[in-house]
Formats: C-alpha cells, structure tokens, sequence
C-alpha cells in the first residue's frame, strides 16, 4: 500500500468499504441521558451562582467602598480600571494562559483560554456600558434585554445594602431555548455589575457595568483560580431556574444544621389544562456529603386539585434519603419542609413536572414566597473545586 | 415546547451523522464499540452544549472536536492506559511492528499500522487525511500550534510507513 499522502485519504474510504456493524448510539436514550445531565449541572451551576454571590458579597463588601471612594482609580496590577470586583472563581480549573479581546456590536468581550481546554470549553468574560436602567444585554445577538416580570427575578440579598437580584431569563435561538442566568446588583459606585452564571455547561460570564466607550485591558480580567469558602451566614439563598420542562426550579444549597427546609408559595396553575387541576411533581434530592452524590428522591403527587381553602399539605423528611412532597392545585398556597439531619450537605429542588401540566407547565408554580431556613442557620458551605 | 422541538433537531442530528461519526471515531480507536462509546459521550456533550454548538455555526466541526478530545483524554486515563496494554501490549515511544497482531490484507493493514502510531499522532493523520482539515484547523482542534501539527503528522506518517514497511510474520 502506498503511503503517499496523495492516497491517504482514499486509503480510509477504504476501510469503510465492508458495512459497519450495527451501532449501539440510540438518539432516545442520548435525550433522555442529557435530560439527566442538564438537570444536574443547571443545579450544579447554581451552586456555582450561590457560592459566586457569596464571595462577591464577602469581597465586594471589602473592595466597594475604596472603589466608590475613588472611582476610577487603578486598583489593579498595571493600572486597570477599578471597577471590576475582585470575585473569586473556585470552579475555573486554573489561571488562564491566554486572553482574546473582541469588541462585538458595543459589548466587550474577553474569552479567558486555558492551553488543553476541551473545545469549545473556554469560559468567557463580557464587559458592557454602564445603563442608568436595569437593562442587560444579550448574549446574542446582543440586543438590550429588560427585566420583565416574566422573568422571574429572585431577590437573594444584599452587597452594601443594595439588593442583588437572581433572575433567569430564556431566549428562542432558532428552534433552541438558550438559558441564562444573572445575579445582578448595583455597586456602591453606582455601576451595573452582572455575573453570569454558566449558559448550561457553557461559558461562564461576568459583566460588569463600566463607563461607555471603554474597552478591557488584560489586567482587568478578574479572574483568580483560588476556590474559597462561600459564607452564607447571613443571606437567604433563593434559586430560580427555569427546567428543562420549562417549568420552574428553585434549588437551595448549603450545609445545614438540624433544621426544617420549608417552601411556601402559591400555585399559579390557571386550570386550563384539566378540570382537575395540574399535578406538581415536586421533586426533593437529598445528598450526603456533597452534591455530586444526590439522589433523587422525589415523587408524583396523587392530588388530583385542591379546593382553594383546603389546608395545605406538608411533610417531613425525618432522615436523609426519605422522600417528601407537597402540591395543591389552582391558585392554592402550599406549602413543603423537609428535615435534615445535622450535617449534612443537602440539596433541594422543586420543579414542575411537564408531564402533569404539559400545556401550562411554566405556569405551575408562579410564585415561592419564602424558601429555605432561617439564615442563621446556615453554615459554611464548600463550593467550587 | 422549544425544549421538544430541541430534542427534535438533536434526535435528527444523532441520526444522520452517527455513521460519519463512527467512522471518525473507529479510525482513532480502532474498535466498533468503543467508537459507539465515544460517539454516544461526544453526542451527549453536544446535546448539554446544544446552543453554544448551535452559536458556534458548526456543529459537526463542533461534535468532532468534542470526539477527539474525548478519545486523547481516554489514553491519558489509568484505566485505558491498563486496558491498552494489556490488549495490545505497544509502547507508543518505541514502535515494535514486528510484536503487534495485525492483518496486513486490505483495509486492515492500515488500520493495524494506526495501532502502532501514538494517539496523538493518529488524530492528527485522522484529522489531516480523513477529515480534511487543514493544518491550522487541525491545530485549532488539538490546542496546539500549527508547526506541532505538521512535527505530529510528519511523525505520524513516518510510523505508518514504518509499520506497513516491516514484513510481518503471518504473512511473510
């Protein structure tokens, strides 16, 4: 056989001639596999996102008043701007190797490269103007995105008193529904500042509001590799995210003493679906240890709708691992707690199962009016790698 | 629902390009079914990176990427290093043609000689010669620069020839 190069290629068209054996790769199961792992690291991303805010509150409350003392100022190694918070990233594999800087239709952005990253893997950082209002940008195609109702914002606490707010927010890219979510506040300065948290498994952003017509410079990027301790003592954490059956999820994390995790809310269903209401699957997953063991432990509720004053239903979950729910129906509050054992790492979720609500699902469960235990209880909590 | 109509375009995708994929995938590892393993690992990143695959405006140079990265990772790993050489017994440093087990008729004869080439280099060869890419796209895929390309195939091919060069014994 020649090993010119000229007949290389038709050297391996070659080894194709005989038909290949029958495949195992079965596109259902791959669906139904990345369902599985979408979910799991949409609620590994909000960890991410809680121990992100955490440290942002823990360092930003330390850098802000210097900034807004002196804005404008260098803070950083070489003379950057000192409008960037110095936010640590424990879940970024190391320091990056390499910065790209690009400048796409007014947002600056800087795409943070590590040498051996798979394809494609390469966490971003977006730098965008300062806006008087609370208006965020898109990803794409970069168009101004306001914060509507509709989008679910979650307030989650305070940085120097003014409130930092989660929301989430989906967008129709040609037959797909891209998922991002933000926690965004107002620093002391008066800026916008916005971290991203990662676009399902894909880059992790951070904007951060700046004066207009400025563009970053390579040390400005704000990124460390040093993993910290996320505290959470006194912050409330409430998650929401849209599902992947485009219903809602709000997903708590911590360590947490002997305490009961409690949700109540109102069911939003509006009826529509069935004269019987819409079933809630809500789902508890409790993990020992850390999350990357949980075990889903949730279960489909029998109510088949709920008069409106009915009581509400609850249940407890006297040790790790047992299983829990509570639903109503149409407009009903409801209510859920779970106990767990002194600790443990738990891990909550609540979602809205599509498969009992398939035409309204998104509507389900419209509103979480508290969540989670009482603030002093929360622990410190291991975060990011 | 946008999240069907997701599961949609990825089933159609799944279906249409797992023989292309297999085939990439074969060529690398030289086995059916871990092709089929790694064509299902790199089909499900695709499906988790849907919409940065779907920005990105190539989804098979995406999907490819997410391949061969997948199969350099898997030669890195203890527990492939072990299968390996308990199957095959090579040394990727020193080529040994003469102690490899392979047919040297037809469309085997070259896969055999791939065995013997370091994986690396393999995929580089597969990449250059199989799937066309050119040697910065080869380079853009396998993080590395364009001149470790051209090194990493020239090496590539120089073992190739040093394999189907060397008259085998069950066919002498």
């Amino acid at each position: 056989m020649s090993q010119d190069t000229e007949h290389l290629t038709a050297e391996f068209e070659r080894v194709f001639a005989a038909p290949a054996p029958p495949t195992s790769v079965d596109a259902a199961h791959l669906v139904e596999r990345g369902h599985r792992l979408l979910r799991r690291r949409r609620a590994a991303g909000a960890l991410s996102a809680v121990a992100t805010a955490a440290a942002v509150v823990l360092l930003t409350t330390a850098a802000l008043p210097e900034l807004g003392a002196h804005p404008g100022q260098s803070d950083a190694p070489g003379g950057g701007t000192s409008m960037l918070n110095p936010a640590r990233f424990g879940w970024l594999p190391k320091a990056p190797d390499a910065y790209d800087y690009d400048v796409d239709l007014g947002v600056s952005v800087v795409t943070a490269e590590w040498a051996n990253q798979p394809a494609g893997d390469d966490p971003m950082l977006m730098l965008y103007k300062a806006n008087a209002n609370q208006v965020m940008p898109k990803v794409a195609p970069m168009s101004p995105y306001t914060l509507a109702p509709g989008d679910h914002p979650v307030k989650v606490g305070t940085i120097d008193g003014n409130p930092v707010w989660y929301y989430s927010y989906s967008e129709q890219l040609q037959n797909a529904v891209s998922l991002t979510d933000f926690l965004l506040w107002k620093t002391a300065a008066g800026y916008w500042a916005a971290l991203q948290d990662p676009l399902v498994d894909g880059p992790t952003l951070l904007r951060i509001a700046k004066s207009a017509n400025t563009t970053p410079t390579p040390l400005e990027v704000p990124l460390t590799t040093t993993g910290d301790l996320a505290k959470l003592s006194s912050y409330d954490v409430l998650l929401a995210q849209t599902t992947d059956n485009d219903g809602l999820e709000y997903i708590v994390d911590g360590n947490l003493g002997n305490e009961n995790i409690s949700i109540t809310g109102i069911d939003g269903d509006t009826g529509l679906t069935t004269q019987n209401g819409t079933k809630c699957d809500f789902t508890m997953i409790t993990g020992l240890g850390s999350y990357q063991y949980p075990c889903d432990q949730g279960f489909v509720s029998p109510f088949q709708g709920m008069p409106f004053d009915s009581p509400i239903p609850s249940f407890t979950l006297p040790t790790p691992g047992t299983e829990g729910y509570s639903t109503t129906g149409q407009g009903s509050p409801f209510r859920a707690s779970s106990k767990v054992l002194n600790g443990i790492d738990v891990y909550v979720s609540v979602d809205v199962d599509e498969k009992y609500s398939p035409s309204l699902s998104e509507k389900a469960l419209n509103e979480v009016t508290s969540f989670g235990t009482n603030p002093a209880d929360w622990q410190q909590a291991d975060f990011g790698n | 629902m946008a999240n069907r109509q997701r599961d949609a375009d990825f089933t159609e995708y799944v279906q249409n390009k797992t023989p292309w994929l297999r085939r990439v995938a074969y060529l690398l590892c030289r086995d059916w079914h871990r092709a089929d393993d790694l064509v299902q690992s790199a089909f499900l990143k695709l499906y988790v990176n849907w919409d940065k695959a779907r920005r990105a405006g190539n989804f098979d140079g995406y999907v490819r990427a997410i391949l061969v990265n997948l199969f350099l990772s898997e030669q890195k790993s203890p527990w492939w290093k072990q299968i390996t050489l308990h199957r095959e017994q090579f040394d990727e440093t020193t080529l040994d043609p003469a102690a490899l087990d392979f047919d040297v008729a037809g469309s085997l004869d070259l896969m055999a000689a791939l065995g013997a080439v370091p994986p690396r280099q393999r995929a580089a060869i597969v990449l250059r010669y199989y799937c066309d890419l050119s040697v910065e796209e080869t380079a853009y895929l396998l993080s590395c620069s364009p001149g470790t390309v051209k090194s990493q195939t020239s090496r590539g091919l120089e073992a190739l020839r040093l394999v189907l060069d060397t008259p085998h014994p069950h066919h002498a």
